[in-house]
């Protein structure tokens, strides 16, 4: 099942990049796997699993090896914490928490551009509300995949 | 609290190997991705030729869509274009034959107007126009065609004008051969004749043009009336009749041109 939903983010990250206008920030497939691997997995098996699912979307983005492992890392840690306190399956708290972990992805990537003294690239605060409006939706769907899987 | 410590632990492990790899390989990236991409590359851009093609097809067909709507105004247009022609074409005729009469009448013509109606009792040959006299036309003005000619007009109406034919049996016409000297006089013989009488002593012959001539003064001089089909003689060698076909078909006309009274 995580395969296949791996080889599926795979598959649609391309299909995308075809569809989504120019310009606007895509939904982030990566994140949503990460977290939806992280939900159903202890944090033994889900936060290198986020690592590794970051260390495939660096491939497949030709970029640096290690940006968004750490990113997706500190959003699945992020998930962790956020389940220790909130019923992730409620409707209200589930936004919330996918918030905090989006919020921990970007944070990760601020940590990896201050490691190793990136030039940060223009980002609006904009477009980064409008990627997690934009991820959420998908989120939540995988919330729901998962709460319905036997 | 034990996992806890792990999970931070973990955590932090894994960002220092983040933090590690992602200064290690710095130098190496996009080399390293490239290298590495036979892995991961595949699917997304399987993914990436569908969704291509994909939109590729959808933007044919809203092309095609786009191409089926345009033909269509395109089509109306063209309609639009030829019926315009048309309408220029014969325009532009109608001023053709107005301006060949003008050339030879001038300055008589005084009106080119539609025929709109004729006479159906069969007893008479008459036809209505589409003008009367607020167009300035008055009784006794010659009516002609570029063939030939028509009638006289011998009634006015507002908008309309009724024209006795040449081949009306009330109608008289002074007519002269075109090659030969000597007059006679041309009446109407329905449904489709004239019958000109002469004296004995002009020359006239089956396919003799006749025209207007000026004794009776209705007319202008050397209009085509028509043309001789058979002569006969007639009391006693005393007169020669012709039967003359007129020039103009007077059942194909849709407008004639006025001209000024004499």
């Amino acid at each position: 099942m995580t395969l296949l939903a791996l080889l599926l983010t795979l598959f649609l990250s391309g299909f995308l990049a075809v569809f989504w206008p120019q310009g606007a920030m895509a939904p982030d497939l990566f994140l949503v796997l990460a977290l939806w691997y992280a939900r159903q997995r202890p944090y033994y098996l889900g936060l290198p699993g986020a690592f590794l699912l970051g260390l495939c979307q660096d491939l497949v983005g030709y970029g640096l090896l290690g940006l968004h492992a750490v990113g997706l890392l500190a959003a699945a840690y992020a998930l962790y914490a956020a389940g220790r306190r909130l019923a992730l399956e409620e409707s209200l708290t589930a936004p919330a928490a996918f918030f905090w972990a989006f919020s921990a992805k970007w944070l990760g990537y601020f940590l990896v551009a201050y490691w190793l003294r990136l030039a940060i690239p223009p980002l609006a605060p904009l477009d980064l509300l409008l990627e997690g409006l934009f991820t959420l939706p998908l989120f939540l769907l995988a919330l729901r995949l998962r709460a319905k899987a036997p | 609290m034990r996992e806890t410590a792990l999970r931070r632990g973990l955590f932090l492990a894994l960002l220092l190997l983040g933090l590690g790899l992602s200064a290690l390989t710095r130098p190496m990236a996009p080399r390293l991705a490239l290298a590495l991409s036979p892995l991961t590359a595949p699917l997304p851009a399987l993914g990436y030729r569908l969704a291509q093609n994909a939109k590729a097809a959808w933007s044919a067909l809203r092309n095609r869509q786009d191409l089926y709507a345009e033909n269509r105004a395109l089509r109306a247009r063209v309609a639009l274009l030829e019926s315009e022609n048309r309408r220029l074409a014969l325009e532009v005729a109608r001023l053709e034959r107005a301006l060949a009469v003008r050339q030879t009448q001038a300055p008589g013509l005084l009106a080119v107007a539609p025929v709109i109606g004729e006479d159906l009792s069969g007893l008479y040959r008459r036809l209505l126009l589409g003008m009367g006299e607020r167009e300035g036309l008055r009784a006794g003005m010659p009516v002609i065609a570029p063939e030939g000619l028509v009638g006289l007009i011998v009634e006015v109406g507002e908008r309309q004008a009724l024209v006795r034919t040449l081949l009306d049996p009330e109608s008289q016409v002074g007519v002269r051969p075109e090659k030969s000297p000597g007059r006679g006089v041309a009446r109407g013989a329905p449904p489709d004749h004239l019958v000109a009488e002469f004296p004995p002593t002009v020359k006239v012959a089956p396919g003799d043009l006749l025209l207007t001539g000026a004794p009776l003064g209705l007319f202008p001089d050397g209009i085509p009336v028509g043309r001789v089909e058979r002569v006969e003689r007639v009391q006693g060698g005393l007169k020669q009749r012709a039967w003359v076909r007129p020039a103009v078909d007077l059942s194909l006309l849709e407008e004639v041109l006025v001209l000024r009274p004499l």
